[in-house]
């Protein structure tokens, strides 16, 4: 990786840029060491109860056999997927599943390039041999308890969590061998639905100055308020709408004693809403508009994408 | 323009690549995409790129341009899907690029001087009583000791039977050995103390084992000498791998510390894959010619036998000549996706 070739990054920030080959860029939200973890633990388990369903397997079928050349069959196939499984694991579902094991694949998190790209099977080689290297260093019950047994060795993953609070994108040290991170993968994700509509939000819509226009960051920061808005109380609300609002009464026409969150809400309505409701799941289409009221901007766009099929 | 009318446009577009992402994401119903859907994908994946490249132009709400972003994301990862190792350039990475980066590494050499240097030393110490009285002992422990006299205590027996599981077992454990000296290569002091523990108990029990008044020792090396060789080195070349890693991150070249640990990353690969390929032959070896009543000299000649592929491979096969050099630097950045991109 260049350095910078991502671009410049704040400090503290959970995603990564993306430069795609059709020249878009895009953040993916990073996993940081507790998301991870728990794929860590379901691998980890699953793993085990593989392990083990094999080994009751084995000596099941061990019985069983009384074929005399076979009778070394379990302990071979149980040495061989022991191996299997405890170094080629994570190399395997991550090549097959591109970047997803299945631990991952709960916590709905994948392995990518940090140019963005998939992995390729050599970096989830070098990635998965290192993970031992992370996981150190190793304590072990004998220095805290002098009769305990030796077999009891814990990993720290002290090693792991260094290099990922070090390093920009929460990598380990494979995945800073590899060249890769570990970001979130959202099976589906639908937006909250964000509703402002009561009566005297209404009232404010139509009684906004038709003349009043907003600036690309007054609009942005109308919306993120009013995409908060549900998680904040009905006093913060207003104590908030007030840093911005009344110094936009004057423009808008509207009285100084209005409410300043009603307010906020009726300018994004105003802006980004056609039917006063918010729906970016898009499972209705009734309020699609007419091709007729296209605007040029779309129309350039639209040139280039393909017709929507009849339905 | 009302922001609100285009997003009226675009939703179903987005829904339907949503709709798309959501069917590919299992891999059953991946194999059933007709070519008509995929190009479908292709354009629609296109549009929602362009409208995320235009979505500060059209100031969409925050939360849409991040509905854009996730959806983006998804078809991204759903369009470049994980490589495979290619079986084509299996062969030539191999034969060509593995014993080239083998023979020109600094790390292996280090790591043959360290490892072969202590296992010479210990086995000296071990097998010169009188210089240097109870250093096996010392070093093993007296309970490995009898151990490995009641080991090789009896002759040979050939347990066909036991051949392929103890084969198997040798795959685990040693490999196994090797790969955690890899895993530990990045932290140096730990790989180094295991390949030096690996050399000083190895070469005590040679030593020991090689005096004249042990009775085992006939056994023992009769045991030992097929598979010692390939064993030996593969344990060398696992620690030279994980201390390419190591010096990576230390010795730096000029690049910045993580571009030199992941070029190094990059250099390590071919010797760890050599290493476990000579694990597993150590141990087929390990488990089928070793414990069998063949005769001591059958034993030997498979012994130089791997001696001299070992020599065949690292030193002619990997000695750099300058035309196949250039093909195999090309081939590298190939055979690693992480070299191109980002151009």
């Amino acid at each position: 990786m260049k350095p910078g070739a991502l671009g410049p990054q704040p400090a503290i920030d959970l995603t990564a840029k993306v430069t795609t080959p059709e020249n878009i860029e895009f953040a993916y939200r990073l996993a940081g060491p507790f998301r991870r973890l728990n794929a860590f633990l379901i691998d980890l388990m699953l793993r085990a109860a593989i392990l083990f369903s094999l080994f009751l397997l084995a000596i099941c079928s061990g019985i069983a056999s009384a074929w005399p050349l076979w009778d070394s069959t379990p302990q071979i196939v149980m040495s061989l997927l022991y191996f299997f499984f405890d170094w080629f694991y994570g190399l395997f579902f991550e090549t097959l599943w591109n970047g997803k094991t299945p631990g991952k694949q709960t916590c709905q998190l994948r392995v990518i390039s940090v140019n963005g790209r998939p992995i390729s099977a050599y970096q989830a080689t070098i990635r998965n041999f290192l993970r031992l290297g992370d996981l150190a260093p190793f304590v072990s019950f004998e220095m805290l308890i002098k009769d305990a047994s030796p077999a009891y060795v814990i990993p720290t993953g002290a090693v792991a969590l260094t290099c990922m609070f070090l390093s920009r994108r929460f990598q380990r040290l494979g995945d800073l061998a590899a060249g890769t991170m570990v970001v979130v993968d959202d099976l589906t994700w639908i937006p909250p639905k964000i509703k402002v509509g009561d009566a005297a939000v209404m009232k404010l819509v139509s009684a906004i100055s038709p003349s009043f226009r907003m600036s690309r960051s007054l609009q942005r920061t109308v919306a993120s308020f009013v995409e908060r808005r549900p998680n904040l109380t009905k006093e913060r609300r207003v104590e908030l709408a007030k840093l911005i609002a009344p110094s936009l009464f004057a423009r808008a026409g509207l009285p100084p004693e209005t409410n300043a969150d009603d307010f906020l809400c009726a300018l994004y309505l105003r802006e980004f809403d056609l039917r006063h409701s918010t729906d970016l799941a898009g499972k209705s289409t009734r309020g699609r508009t007419p091709t007729s009221t296209r605007t040029t901007p779309v129309e350039l766009l639209a040139s280039d994408n393909p017709p929507t099929p009849p339905r | 323009m009302n922001t609100a009318k285009l997003l009226e446009q675009r939703r179903q577009m987005w829904s339907e690549l949503d709709t798309i992402c959501n069917r590919w994401q299992s891999n059953s119903l991946r194999k059933s995409t007709t070519a008509e859907e995929a190009t479908r994908f292709a354009a629609l994946y296109r549009a929602a790129c362009s409208d995320l490249a235009m979505a500060e132009q059209w100031s969409l709400p925050p939360a849409t341009i991040d509905y854009l972003q996730r959806l983006v994301a998804r078809s991204h990862g759903q369009l470049y899907r994980s490589s495979r190792f290619p079986v084509s350039r299996w062969w030539n990475y191999m034969t060509v690029i593995a014993p080239q980066a083998v023979f020109n590494d600094f790390c292996v050499k280090l790591a043959c001087i360290v490892f072969f240097g202590l296992f010479s030393l210990a086995a000296l110490m071990g097998w010169a009583e009188s210089l240097f009285p109870r250093f096996a002992e010392r070093v093993l422990g007296e309970d490995q000791i009898m151990m490995l006299e009641r080991m090789y205590g009896q002759p040979l027996e050939g347990n066909h039977r036991q051949y392929a599981a103890a084969a198997a077992g040798y795959i685990q454990h040693n490999t196994s050995i090797g790969l955690q000296c890899f895993a530990l290569g990045p932290l140096i002091l730990p790989s180094l103390m295991k390949l030096a523990y690996n050399a000083l108990s190895l070469g005590a029990s040679f030593g020991y084992m090689a005096r004249p008044d042990v009775s085992a020792g006939d056994t023992f090396f009769e045991f030992v000498t097929a598979h010692g060789v390939f064993e030996l080195m593969a344990i060398a070349l696992s620690a030279a791998a994980g201390l390419r890693l190591g010096l990576g991150w230390l010795i730096t070249g000029g690049l910045t510390r993580r571009d030199s640990f992941l070029q190094s990353g990059e250099k390590a690969m071919p010797i760890i894959l050599v290493a476990v390929v000579l694990f597993v032959l150590a141990a087929l070896v390990e488990g089928f010619i070793s414990p069998s009543e063949l005769p001591y000299a059958v034993k030997v000649a498979v012994s130089i036998a791997s001696a001299g592929v070992l020599m065949f491979y690292f030193c002619i096969l990997g000695y750099p000549a300058p035309a196949p050099a250039k093909k195999s630097t090309s081939l590298k950045i190939n055979w690693n996706a992480n070299s191109e991109a980002q151009g």
